[in-house]
């Protein structure tokens, strides 16, 4: 009675799958649990052979294990290394194991000091699978966030330890030197001697804290540029003047190449200044006794380029990837040859791409040199007269050339301008009339757009050279026309050189605007010149000209 | 009581053959070479095992646990500090993240293994030597040495002694190493010694006795 | 008939493989292990070698391809209990003529001895 009662259990209620089978390994027990998930029920399955019904146990090497239990051994199967004994699907829709996964039992069933049989028990272990591997993919992912916070804290920990460094060595130098003019008197030229050294010992602390309070303010958003157009070939040639003597100090000769058709761009002057005085300094740093620098303006698309080159250390390929990281310098040890605090490409990075362009770095490997390439939107230039001051710098650059007086004759343009093809966005009918009267004198091919779905249609069959888009438009406005072009990518027309025109006229627009993707902004309503001269340097139509900024 | 050289060379012969189908078992199991290297083979009063194995098993234990009955009748047990527990189901189960603590599905293929293990060498005292044993199902336990060998004292008059065999599991570049003790009573340790020595003298006799895989 | 020299740390092997080999008329010298076995070839020149796979010091493997090095025609058999394919593929690349399993069956041993004999007579 108590074994009819344990039988039935064991078929009807009991949650895991149990097989029992005789000496032979004929089944004599398949509960119910078997029925319910394996595809056989129980009328099949007794009387037959276990292997016969599943000859890939024999396959996978598992008839051993019921031929050990015939010999008196139990035998256990955890999941993680044989995944099932039977083969069943999952019950529930389970997301990472389509098969159930199975604990096993196998032990013989003895009677006397005999084995009669075998008794095998199956307990499906899917879900408690799914749930160790969530837990464990969860620690990973806790233990790898915390790395990268330690790793980071670590760095920062690195950079005081260099800031108090590079602060401490300028201090001693100053108040030693102090010290020593104070207690003596000499000849006026040890003690000129002494106060140059205060003085530059001064200037580098000075430069360290400015450093830091740049990162400070581009960290907290609140680093804000005066935007005017800006002439760089001065600026390259101001921030060379500034590091020349550090340059002939170490015998380094410095090489320029200024193209004058790379010409103005929309930004503010000394922090382009600080940009390439960064990447000059950088060059000097790290180029030993000897060595040569070039510098290379020139103008690539609508955009211009300045490229700073040094035979110098190199980067390694494994550090290249984070040279604009702040913080981050190959050496930081102790025993580092070079001073500083490893900020200024950082900010270097900053500065350019809030004027809308992109700076690059690439070395052939260490001791093999370095290249810097910086790129800036071009912008609208062409102007009546410059300033005499400008004239003068022109005068001593080796490119100089002539200075065009423009009086703006429609016919002078006409020649230059006609066959190019522009094409305009504007919501308001009359607004595109106008333009397209306007600017058709001039033999330019016109033709206009209502949306910004209508000029991506149009621009599918017809590229022009130049874009103009109004920004204020109902549905998709000026900034979404230009993500939407540059997102086409140059083989389908997506570097076609843009100007905006907007109603507004904010700083803040304006490097918006750039950082979209234009390369120009002129606010309505436009003056016909400015916008004949602002298509004739975009479309690259006025050649060998040296352009000149104006307040 | 000691083993002399002959019974000792015997007896490690014997648990080199059944430590030697552990790692082909392992191996086919995983797919990765496994060896399960050289036993040492010492002899040493229960009473004397917490203090001979804890310079190597510091505190927390894994172990598995078969009892085996039959013509010898004792505990037979294989046992990991917990660190190396973790390690071995984590190279044995090629999960793409290793964990760090024993979930129960880690626990689970231990038992597994000390099952292959432990069923490996009493099956070679079986098939080998003139004994029969049947075991128990096995238990994994994680607690201290000194709790678990008091767990194995079941008649603390009876004097027992263990068989204590070093060893270590090797596979994907990284080593764990354990125990495996085989505790036995005196008699049956009496008994195991003597079919241990009537093997060693049949083998290289003509068919060599009972010589079945 | 033969020189044989066995490796094996054990000395239940190496009097094992005495019993199964000097009946059949060969002359065994015995190693214990890795450095006395390669000093033994030098010394005695065995006509062939039968190595244990699993001993401490200097690991079997090692033994076999030293051997090897020292003579390209050194026949060496294999003894392991060891049955994984990657055993198996290890000791053929190694320069193994045979590989015996352990426990010894006295057929096996001798039949085995014979045919790597009979192949190196073959071979002259």
């Amino acid at each position: 009675m108590l074994n009819e009662a344990a039988l039935r259990w064991m078929n009807d209620l009991s949650a895991q799958g149990i097989i029992i089978t005789d000496a032979e390994l004929k089944v004599l027990v398949w509960n119910h649990w078997l029925e319910v998930r394996s595809t056989h029920l129980a009328a099949d399955m007794i009387g037959r052979g276990l292997l016969d019904v599943y000859p890939e146990l024999v396959e996978r090497g598992l008839d051993k294990y019921y031929k050990d239990a015939l010999a008196g051994q139990v035998r256990m199967l955890s999941h993680r290394l044989h995944i099932y004994l039977l083969p069943m699907s999952s019950p529930e829709a389970s997301t990472s194991y389509p098969l159930m996964q199975q604990s096993a039992r196998i032990a013989p069933l003895i009677e006397g000091d005999r084995v009669i049989g075998t008794i095998t028990v199956i307990d499906d272990v899917t879900e408690r699978a799914e749930y160790e591997d969530q837990l464990v993919r969860l620690l990973a992912r806790e233990r790898n966030a915390r790395k990268e916070a330690e790793t980071a804290n670590r760095t920062k920990d690195e950079f005081l330890a260099t800031v108090s460094h590079e602060l401490r060595t300028p201090l001693n130098a100053i108040s030693g030197w102090v010290q020593i003019l104070r207690k003596k008197e000499f000849d006026p030229a040890f003690i000129a001697n002494g106060l140059e050294i205060i003085e530059r010992n001064v200037k580098i602390q000075v430069k360290i804290i400015e450093d830091i309070l740049d990162v400070s303010r581009i960290v907290t958003g609140k680093l804000s540029l005066n935007v005017t157009t800006v002439d760089l070939g001065p600026i390259i040639e101001a921030a060379l003047e500034s590091v020349r003597l550090a340059a002939d100090a170490k015998g380094i000769k410095i090489s320029r190449t200024l193209d004058a058709r790379a010409g103005s761009v929309s930004g503010d002057p000394g922090r382009l200044q600080q940009v390439i005085w960064n990447l000059v300094s950088n060059a000097i740093k790290f180029t030993p006794k000897g060595g040569a620098i070039d510098v290379r303006l020139s103008r690539v698309d609508s955009q211009a380029e300045i490229r700073v080159s040094d035979n110098g250390k190199g980067i390694s390929p494994e550090f290249l990837p984070y040279v604009f990281e702040r913080f981050r310098q190959a050496d930081s040890t102790s025993a580092r040859q070079h001073s500083g605090l490893g900020l200024g490409l950082a900010i270097v990075r900053h500065l350019v791409e809030m004027h809308g362009g992109t700076v690059h770095a690439s070395s052939e490997g260490e001791g093999k040199g370095a290249t810097f390439i910086v790129r800036i939107p071009f912008t609208a230039v062409r102007v009546m007269k410059e300033s005499s001051r400008q004239a003068e710098q022109r005068k001593g650059n080796a490119e100089g050339s002539q200075v065009i007086e423009r009086d703006g004759s429609p016919a002078d343009d006409a020649a230059q301008l006609s066959g190019l093809r522009l094409l305009i966005v504007d919501d308001e009918p009359d607004a595109r009339e106008m333009l397209q009267v306007m600017l058709g004198q001039y033999g330019i091919q016109v033709k206009t757009s209502a949306s910004v779905q209508e000029a991506l249609e149009l621009l599918e069959r017809w590229k022009p050279d130049v874009l103009i888009s109004d920004v204020g438009m109902p549905n998709e406005d000026g900034y979404a026309l230009i993500l939407r072009v540059r997102a086409l990518g140059h083989d389908r027309g997506g570097n076609i050189p843009a100007i905006a025109l907007t109603g507004y006229s904010r700083l803040e627009d304006r490097s918006q605007l750039l950082a979209a993707g234009y390369q120009m902004h002129l606010s309505k309503p436009v003056e016909l010149a400015r916008l004949v001269n602002a298509i004739m340097s975009l479309s690259g139509r006025a050649e060998g000209e040296y352009y000149s900024s104006v307040e | 009581m000691q083993l002399n050289e002959r019974q000792k060379d015997a007896l490690t012969e014997l648990i080199n053959i059944a430590f030697s189908r552990t790692a082909a078992s392992l191996s086919e199991l995983t797919g990765h070479r496994v060896v399960l290297d050289v036993p040492n083979v010492e002899i040493y009063p229960v009473s004397e095992l917490t203090a001979r194995l804890a310079g190597f098993l510091p505190a927390e234990l894994a172990s598995v646990h078969q009892v085996f009955t039959g013509t010898l009748t004792g505990d037979a047990l294989l046992l990991l500090n917990y660190e190396g527990a973790v390690m071995l189901t984590n190279l044995l189960t090629d999960d793409a993240l290793f964990s760090q603590r024993l979930n129960e599905s880690a626990r689970e293929v231990l038992t597994e293994v000390g099952n292959i293990l432990l069923n490996a060498c009493l099956g070679v005292f079986g098939n080998m030597l003139e004994v029969r044993v049947s075991f128990s199902v096995p238990r994994l336990h994680l607690e201290t040495l000194g709790s678990l060998v008091k767990s194995l004292i079941i008649d603390k008059e009876e004097l027992r002694y263990a068989l204590v065999i070093y060893t270590a599991f090797r596979l994907r570049d990284s080593s764990i190493s354990g125990f495996l003790v085989i505790a036995l009573s005196v008699v049956s340790l009496d008994r195991l010694i003597q079919e241990i020595e009537a093997w060693e003298d049949r083998q290289g006799e003509y068919d060599g006795g009972k010589q079945s895989n | 008939m033969a020189k044989i020299l066995v490796v094996d740390d054990s000395g239940m092997s190496r009097r094992t493989l005495r019993k199964i080999l000097e009946p059949a008329g060969h002359e065994i010298i015995e190693a214990e292990e890795g450095m006395v076995a390669l000093e033994r070839y030098t010394l005695d020149k065995p006509d062939l070698v039968l190595l244990d796979l699993t001993m401490t010091g200097m690991y079997g493997i090692d033994v076999l391809k030293k051997l090897r090095e020292m003579d390209p025609q050194a026949s060496v058999i294999v003894a392991s209990a060891d049955i994984q394919r990657s055993t198996l593929e290890m000791v053929e690349a190694g320069g193994a003529s045979a590989f015996i399993n352990k426990p010894f069956t006295s057929d096996k041993v001798r039949s085995t001895v014979e045919s790597v004999l009979q192949g190196k007579a073959d071979a002259t």
